[in-house]
Formats: structure tokens, sequence, C-alpha cells
């Protein structure tokens, strides 16, 4: 073995190379913070491991690369660590990598003669922003189609070769095949080579100028590098690891949302939290028009980072050093205020949670319809295809136009005016029971905002439903008949753990075609249709797919005229079809679905 | 941490003598360092590992039997014809229902109701095996190495093929022919099913 390492020492002469750096005494000693910037080394070294493997199973291509990372997170052992891991280690690079650059610029290390330490640092700042903006547009999901398009439609405002860099980008006019195996090679290749070079570069500059010590430090050595910073080091960065792991278990499980759908939309999109602040900051410039926006995303920004670039000049002066200090932290803060400020929008923004929580529901239905296969067309493709993909995108784009779907709580889809009565739990107890009262029957959770607000039902509810009396002069609907009558309701749409006794008197109480329901509604023999629903089967798997196929069907909303029966039919075929009609499978899915919801607790 | 965690060279040259503290922190230092890579490496090779476990578990369900062809088209007078096997496919993510994943031979002797089937794969390296003439008739002729099959499927030696056309269990169901169809792995004497 000694022969060995001196056969080796006499070709590579390692000994020295160890004694210059690893073994050489240490001036002034270990010290814990230095383990920031080595723990950010540590970082780039995860995710060049974890991104290899990743890099094994992923496929950049348009009908390829949302189909490799869902089955490389969720179908193969492991998908959801190494990918949450890889992740989230990014974003903790980037938060490591800004409280390092805090660091250096405070105590003033970036100052002469560390500049290219400092230079490469910064360079580095900007790598790692851009593979994370690169990572984030590899899975071809929604949130990374869109965010690929409005980076590039940005890059595209530059001047004279905007539109040209895009379409190098993109690998075409469009985004293509291409623009995913650019993104690959942009992502896998460039960056983390150009990252290792500048910190190659970083590490000999910190090797050749030492540590900075302060101002009245003794820099005589004590101990070595080797070991006693490296095991504070090590310590470190154990510790960080095990944050990172259980970060992934518990907390940020990796996301994929839905594939990529270019010609429907995607109301949620956002870019990743650490870009946030330009999303909003460029937001502050849209009044004024593309040349404000390349203002905000890119000139401004761009201003900053080169002003950076600058502080060594400057920080050869005291003076000149505190006035580094503050603009850099003037940076950070606004752009901490900017991702606050983003983030407290979307938070009581409405209409962005409505289009969070579907983008929520169509990622539901993607994942659950790839378990079951992809077809070789792609899940782009399976989602416009198939009855189940078809049925969400009928619920987002047509009946979420008019009907509020969300819990007494709020939770799910809410509409601020909705034309159309909430749908969620539709026909069970606590539903009917609202619509039989007086006081609510005509909110906008009801009737309240569709014509029917003063129709026959509306008015019996408030007016007659009251005095309605049997034929002994005893009130007919008290609080526990009309319970009852829920109950019935409930039972007839399927909902289990109704009480047995309270359904058997509701459907006394709707067969009744004297003083009770019967009189307008059909209820199986008792009654007639021509006058109000029928309530045979009400709200069951085949009344609600004979409702959205035809809601003027004799069997439904047919006695109502043309102004008060809004609803059109979305079954391809019935007269009056609406132009998103379809076919009856769809609409079966879409009915499973809503069935399927009723097992929640929330919408 | 490329310049902390150095070859296990230094750790081996171990601490001045006498430094207890040293020695302690060159332990710790040695290990948290490779403790710190190898745990992301082990999700990842975890990750990689994933084909040998989904291997082990495909393990136990029977091979079905598959609809080849109409008996009609086989031809009565004992020449092969190649049938290709249609069966659901999956490609990780894919799922196709009907694609093609391999072709077998029929041979239907004079008088005889149930054909032979062979798959068409050469035992020796796995090349789709064709129709020639030997020592005067037809046989079997693989093109890539020229190896010999009988009609019957035996081998005919010598040949680079360590055995014979792997036969398959042939039955007919309502006029169909239906084929339990495997691969067997090739270059070895016995046949093993691969999985």
């Amino acid at each position: 073995m000694k022969r060995l390492l001196q056969w080796l020492d006499d070709r590579t002469g390692y000994r020295a190379w160890l004694g210059r750096g690893l073994l050489a005494p240490l001036p002034g000693g270990p010290r814990w913070h230095y383990t920031l910037g080595r723990v950010l080394v540590f970082l780039f070294l995860v995710q060049i491991l974890t991104g290899f493997f990743l890099w094994m199973a992923y496929s950049p291509s348009e009908t390829t690369a949302w189909e490799s990372t869902y089955y490389l997170t969720y179908r193969m052992e492991g998908g959801q660590l190494l990918r949450g891991l890889h992740r989230l280690a990014a974003s903790a690079m980037i938060v490591l990598l800004l409280l390092h650059l805090l660091q250096v610029v405070v105590s003033g290390a970036y100052r002469p003669p560390r500049e290219i330490t400092y230079w490469t640092g910064l360079l580095m700042l900007a790598l790692v922003f851009k593979l994370g903006l690169t990572g984030y547009w590899l899975p071809a999901d929604q949130k990374a189609y869109w965010s690929t398009q409005v980076v590039t439609s940005v890059v595209s405002l530059l001047p004279g070769i905007g539109p040209q860099v895009k379409q190098l980008v993109l690998g075409g006019a469009r985004y293509n095949h291409h623009t995913l195996t650019h993104l690959a090679a942009i992502h896998m290749g460039l960056l983390p080579g150009a990252l290792a070079l500048l910190l190659w570069i970083h590490l000999a500059q910190r090797r050749r100028h030492g540590p900075l010590l302060r101002v009245g430090e003794s820099a005589e050595p004590r101990g070595t590098y080797w070991p006693d910073q490296v095991w504070r080091n090590a310590l470190v960065a154990l510790v960080v690891l095990g944050a990172l792991i259980v970060g992934v278990l518990y907390y940020f499980p990796p996301e994929l949302t839905a594939p990529a759908q270019p010609a429907r939309g995607f109301a949620a999109a956002r870019p990743a939290w650490f870009f946030l602040f330009l999303f909003r900051f460029r937001q502050a410039f849209e009044s004024w028009g593309p040349r404000g926006e390349l203002l905000g995303a890119l000139v401004i920004p761009g201003l900053a980072m080169l002003w950076m670039f600058l502080f060594p000049l400057l920080g050869r002066r005291r003076l000149g050093h505190a006035f580094n200090v503050v603009v850099l932290l003037v940076f950070l803060g606004t752009a901490g205020y900017f991702t606050a400020l983003a983030l407290y929008e979307d938070k009581h923004d409405r209409q962005f949670q409505n289009a969070k929580w579907l983008a929520h529901r169509e990622t539901q239905t993607a994942l659950a319809l790839a378990r079951q296969g992809i077809p070789p067309q792609g899940a782009r493709w399976m989602m416009n295809h198939t009855p189940q993909g078809r049925a969400f995108y009928l619920l987002a784009g047509s009946c979420l136009k008019c009907h509020s779907y969300s819990d007494a709580q709020g939770r799910g889809f809410v509409l601020a005016e909705p034309s159309a009565p909430n749908l969620w739990r539709f026909a069970s107890e606590e539903w009917v029971a609202g619509l039989l009262d007086p006081q609510k029957i005509g909110s906008p959770h009801y009737f309240g905002n569709t014509p029917l607000k003063e129709g026959e039902m509306a008015s019996y509810v408030r007016d007659d439903m009251p005095e309605a009396e049997d034929d002994q002069g005893n009130k007919l609907f008290t609080p526990e008949a009309i319970q009852a009558v829920a109950a019935a309701l409930a039972a007839e749409a399927g909902y289990p753990g109704l009480d047995p006794q309270r359904v058997q008197r509701g459907r006394k109480l709707l067969a009744d075609d004297s003083n009770g329901c019967a009189q307008c509604h059909k209820f199986h023999d008792a009654g007639d249709l021509g006058s109000a629903p029928d309530l045979t089967g009400y709200g069951s798997r085949e009344w609600l797919v004979g409702m959205i196929s035809n809601p003027g069907g004799e069997r439904f909303y047919g006695h109502l005229d043309a102004q008060q029966q809004v609803m059109p039919a979305f079954l391809a075929g019935e007269e009056g079809a609406s132009a998103e009609a379809v076919p009856r499978e769809v609409i079966q899915a879409l009915v499973d679905l809503l069935l399927a919801d009723r097992r929640r607790a929330s919408p | 941490m490329s310049d902390s965690s150095p070859p296990a060279s230094t750790g081996a040259q171990g601490p001045p003598p006498g430094n207890r503290r040293s020695f302690l922190a060159s332990l710790a230092a040695f290990f948290g360092s490779t403790l710190a890579l190898l745990v992301p490496l082990a999700v990842g090779v975890n990750h990689l590992l994933h084909p040998l476990r989904l291997r082990r578990r495909r393990k136990g369900p029977r091979v079905p039997f598959v609809p080849v062809a109409p008996l009609d088209q086989v031809p009565d007078d004992g020449r092969p014809r190649r049938f290709p096997v249609v069966q659901e496919s999956w490609n990780q993510w894919t799922y196709r229902p009907q694609v093609p994943v391999g072709s077998v031979y029929l041979v239907r002797r004079k008088g005889e109701q149930v054909p032979q089937a062979f798959n068409s794969r050469c035992p020796h390296a796995g090349c789709t095996v064709g129709l020639g003439s030997g020592e005067g008739e037809v046989a079997f002729l693989c093109p890539c190495h020229k190896a010999r099959f009988q009609l019957d499927g035996t081998v005919i030696t010598p040949s680079p093929s360590p055995r014979s056309l792997d036969e398959l269990p042939c039955r007919v169901e309502e006029g169909m022919v239906v084929v339990q169809f495997q691969n067997f792995v090739v270059g070895v004497q016995e046949k093993i099913p691969e999985t």
C-alpha cells in the first residue's frame, strides 16, 4: 500500500497538493460560519447525484416529458423521494446562496483582493436561478408550460434579437419536441458544467486568499482544514440533508400538475417561488405596455445584478462598503417584499383560489387516468379524448361557469355571482333541507340568482308550505317532516347512512298527492309529470345523466318557458344543445365524478 | 465539498500520534462526509433498481393463451406458416391494448387437427428464424448465424443453436388457434422462460 501511494505521489504529486490545501494549517482556526459555503458545494453534489438518476428515467419530448416524469415520480419506488429531494435541494440552494451572499457582503469578503471569488459567486447565483427555471420547465406540466410561455414571451420583447433568441430556445416558432430536448441539454449539461467551472475558480481563489479574518482576530494557525473544519462542514451538511429528507417526506412532496394544455389555458399559472418576486415586480410595470414589461422583467433586475457586480469597486472605502451593504439589503428586501405581496394577493384572490382548486382536480384526473396506462398519443391526448378527461373539462368549462361547488366553509369552487344552485352534495339531506327552508331558497346557494327565484317552487316554500295542513288540520311540514322529506330524497339520490324511519316518513309526504309534494311532482307511482321535475330517483346517477343531457326534457324542467329554463342540454344531438355538448359517456363520467365526490368531506 | 472529502488515504494515514481529539475529529470528518454523499446516492440507486424489483413481483401469473390465427389459415400439408402474436403491452407509462409482441410458426401435418407452434425467435441469439432448404427439403433457417432446424423444430447439428426451436403449448378453440406465447432465454441449452 505504501509503495502504491509512493508510486502515485511520484506521478501526481498529490501529497504536496493535499499539504497545500487540506492539511495546511488554518489561519485563525476552524469556524462554524465557514460551513455555509461548503454546504452549498455539498448541495450542488446532491443535485448532480439525484439529477443523474432523474436523467436516467426522464424522456424529453412533447409526448413523453410529462409521461416519464409521472412514471419516475409515482410508479418507480422511491420516485417521490428522489424527485422531491432534487426539487427541495434546489430551493435550499437558493435560500442558502442568498444567505451566503449576505454573509460575504456584510463581512466585506467581496473586497479586493477577493473580487474574483465574489464575481464567480454572483455568476453562480445567476446560474442556479437559471437551473431552477429550466428544471421547473422539464416536467411539461401545466405550470411548466405556461411558465415557459411567459418567460420566452418576455425574452422575445428584447429589442432586435428577442424573437430569434426565443425561437432558438424553443427550437421553433412554438413549443415543440425540441423545446424539451433543448431544455434538457441546457439543464443537465450546459448549466451544471458552467457552474462546476465557476465553482472550481471560486474554490481555487478561496484557497489562494484564505479566510477573511475580522479586525483584531489572530491569524495564528490553529488546527488544519482536515479534519478540524471538515467535520464541522460534514455535520452541517448532514443536518441540512436530514431536514431536506424530512421536508420531502412530510411537507413538500414533489408536484406534478396535469399535462400541458396549450389550447385550454391554466388560470393557476405561477412561477416557482424563487421567481415570484419577478412575477409580481413585472406586474407593477404592466400598465406601461411591452416596454414596461421588459423594464420590470429584464432591465431593472439586470441593472441590479450589474450593480452588485460593481460592489468591489465601491467597497475599498469604508463608506462605500456601508453603502454596498445598504444596497444589498434594499435589493433583498425588495425581492422579499414582492414575494410576500404575490403570496398575499393570491391567498386573498378568490378567482386564483378557484383556479388552484381546478388545477388540483385536473391533476387528480390526469394522475388517475395515467395509472390505467397512457396511450401512445400521450397524456394530453388522454385528457382530451377519454370520457373522464373530457368530463373534467366540461365541469371546469361549462358547469362551473354558473354553478358554485363549495361547502359551508367556502372550500372548493366559489363563484362570486353564481347564476345556478351550488352543486356540492346536491340532493343530500342538508342540501334538500336548505332548499325547503323559506329563508334559504331565495339565496344564491339555491335559486337566488336564477329565474326560479320567483318560480312556483320558491313561492310554495315561502308562502304555502308553512301553512299546509293534512286532512285532520295538523301542520304538515313541521321541521321534522322537512327533515324526513330531505332524508327520503337523499335516499333516492343514493346517499348512505340515512335513518330508515325518517326516510319512510319522508316518502309518504313525497307521495302525498292531496297535500304533499306529489301535487306537482311525480314520485314513483304518485303524481304526474308536466308541472315539476320528477322526484323518482332524484339526484341518482340515472337522474343526473338525464338532467345534464337535457334539462328541458319532460322529466325535468320541460314545463318552464324559455326565459325560465336557462340551462342548456349537454348531450350532443339534443335540440338546443350547448356548443360544449358532449357524447353520453362523457356525461356519465361527469356524473361519476360528482358521485365520487359525495364520499369526500370537502370539495 | 470537492476539497473537504479527501481520498480515504488521508484517513488511513491517521492523526499525529498521541492526539486523541484530532483522531476523533478525523473519524467524524471522514464518516460524516461519506454519509452525507452516500445518502443521496442511495436514494438514486434505490430508484434505479426499480426494474429488478418489478421482475421479482411479476413471477407467478400463468402465461395466457392468445388467439393467433383461424385454423383454416394454417396449411394442412405440413408447410410452416408464420403468424404475428398480438397482445396488450406496457412500455413503462405507455399502454397499448393491441400490439405485435413476437411471432410463431404454426405447423400442421396431414390429417392432424391441432398444429404444432414454435416461437420464431432463434434460441441461439434471438434473431427471427426464416424458412430455407436444407438437405434438399424445407427447413427453418436462421439468417443470422445459419442455425437450421427440422420442421418439427429439432436442431440440425452441428449448429450454433444450443437447443431446438422453443415449442409453445397450442390448442384449437372454436376454430381459432390459441398459443401460450412466451420468450425463452437465448444462448443456453435449457429452455428457461424469460421474465
